[in-house]
């Protein structure tokens, strides 16, 4: 899927930033009332390993920034470490997405589950990097891993959402120019 | 030409790509602490946004007390429909009276603290809280409006909470003293030894520099010393539950468990006495003295 064309891409970009916020809001709100507050997650990372799977653009940088500078709102976490992380991933799945074949629901839940984990990776160097205190990366890994399985499983539900998103925007730019 | 147009692409995409990643970096890097100022977007998003976060909280209760009505009377209503009915209406009532009752308890004891401590305070609502569950933040309904001020202390009738981080007219963001981002230098109530208290992810905190010889015994109190110009002296922080000494070194590893329940907060009091003037001078001499180390 190309997204080349910028003007198609912000409408895009605009949807799944009002995709995010509904989430953002909903668990940041919901998760805690319900007695899952020790699970609170966001689908922030799920967006934006869609947009380096299934979206060919060249501003996919700008896209990652807007994503995490929104999702920033909802948390202390900042929108820079996010950015960073985002971008280093899709650097590395553009090398490997010509393989990647995400057809059945498997296929997607495998691949998310495993860039996450190549996420937390980069994170963890990061936040390292920073504290100079590994133990609360390791912490944060034993949160991290229900939370990314339910980030996974939930992947082949949101990915045709976000499809439509994407896709449809393409077919009317490419009905117009036909 | 098709190759000059995807080379095109590809440089844009580098450059971006780069660009982005630096700006990101330089960003997170320069970020010396967890206070942010708000910008006018960030501001208007979160005016927009935490109203409905706050609607979302406050129907807890209808839907806490619908479910406990179904649970408790499901069987009755196999029995006598009229029967369950009534039981339904009054066990609501009890429901929402006990919950009024715990609220007055609660806001009761917040009173009688009020009125101990030397400070202004105004009495806040969480709200919500930080969509990661691994940052222990949470986010209150009142604001600069109310007179809070980035850095406000927040505690409870019990003890320390944290501080304000982020704050927009209506609403302030508190970071809690078990995140790992926050340091306060703290001191063993009984024998007035200073320590480092850090959070360790695990809504403990753990609390450094205490040397060996230091007579700590479990649940001894800890509470604030009063130095780092943000916390005042004496707030009760938590107690010890755990020490372990090692052979060597010369210090000893002491675990302290807040005495305020953060994952269950409802309710809070924050501190928004006007800065002293003395503390003010002290920050601004420290201000320009890391302006003159930068430069």
């Amino acid at each position: 899927m190309q997204t080349n064309d910028l003007k198609s891409g912000l409408v895009s970009i605009s949807l799944t930033l009002i995709f995010l916020l509904i989430t953002d809001i909903l668990f940041s709100s919901l998760l805690p009332l319900i007695g899952l507050g020790q699970f609170r997650f966001s689908l922030h990372i799920l967006f934006i390993l869609y947009l380096g799977l299934r979206i060919r653009t060249p501003y996919i940088a700008i896209f990652i920034f807007l994503i995490e500078y929104f999702h920033s709102i909802f948390t202390i976490e900042g929108w820079a470490m996010g950015t960073v992380t985002g971008i280093l991933v899709c650097i590395l799945i553009s090398f490997v997405k010509d393989i990647i074949h995400l057809k059945t629901k498997v296929m997607t839940f495998l691949m998310v589950q495993l860039f996450q984990f190549v996420w937390f990776l980069i994170m963890g160097i990061m936040i390292y990097l920073k504290l100079d205190d590994m133990t609360y990366v390791w912490t944060r890994l034993v949160n991290f891993i229900p939370v990314s399985v339910i980030v996974s499983f939930l992947s082949p539900f949101v990915f045709p959402t976000l499809d439509r998103i994407w896709v449809s925007r393409e077919d009317q730019i490419l009905e117009g120019n036909g | 030409m098709l190759n000059s147009l995807n080379y095109q692409k590809k440089r844009l995409k580098l450059v971006l790509n780069v660009s982005f990643l630096l700006f990101a970096l330089i960003s997170f890097s320069s970020k010396k602490d967890v206070l942010q100022k708000t910008t006018l977007f960030e501001t208007v998003m979160m005016e927009t946004f935490v109203p409905i976060q706050r609607g979302i909280s406050s129907v807890q209760f209808s839907i806490k007390s619908l479910i406990n009505s179904y649970i408790a009377n499901v069987n009755a209503s196999k029995e006598n429909v009229g029967l369950v009915k009534k039981v339904q209406e009054l066990e609501n009532k009890i429901f929402k009276l006990s919950e009024v009752s715990l609220e007055n308890d609660r806001l009761k004891s917040l009173l009688e603290f009020r009125k101990k401590i030397p400070y202004e305070t105004v009495t806040a609502q969480v709200v919500a809280r930080d969509s990661h569950s691994d940052y222990k933040v949470f986010r209150v309904n009142k604001g600069y409006s109310h007179g809070i001020r980035l850095q406000s202390v927040v505690v409870t009738g019990k003890g320390l909470v944290g501080y304000v981080y982020r704050l927009t007219d209506h609403f302030s963001d508190i970071i809690t003293i078990v995140d790992p981002e926050i340091k306060i230098d703290g001191m063993v109530q009984r024998i007035r030894s200073h320590g480092m208290l850090e959070g360790n992810a695990k809504s403990k905190m753990n609390m450094k520099y205490i040397p060996k010889n230091d007579r700590v015994i479990l649940y001894d109190q800890i509470v604030t010393s009063g130095l780092g110009n943000i916390f005042p002296k004496g707030l009760l922080v938590g107690r010890v539950t755990k020490i372990e000494k090692e052979h060597f070194g010369i210090t000893q590893r002491i675990e302290v468990t807040p005495v305020v329940d953060l994952d269950k907060l409802e309710e809070v009091l924050v501190l928004v006495s006007d800065i002293d003037p003395v503390k003010q001078a002290e920050w601004d001499v420290l201000d320009k003295q890391s302006g003159a180390e930068v430069n």
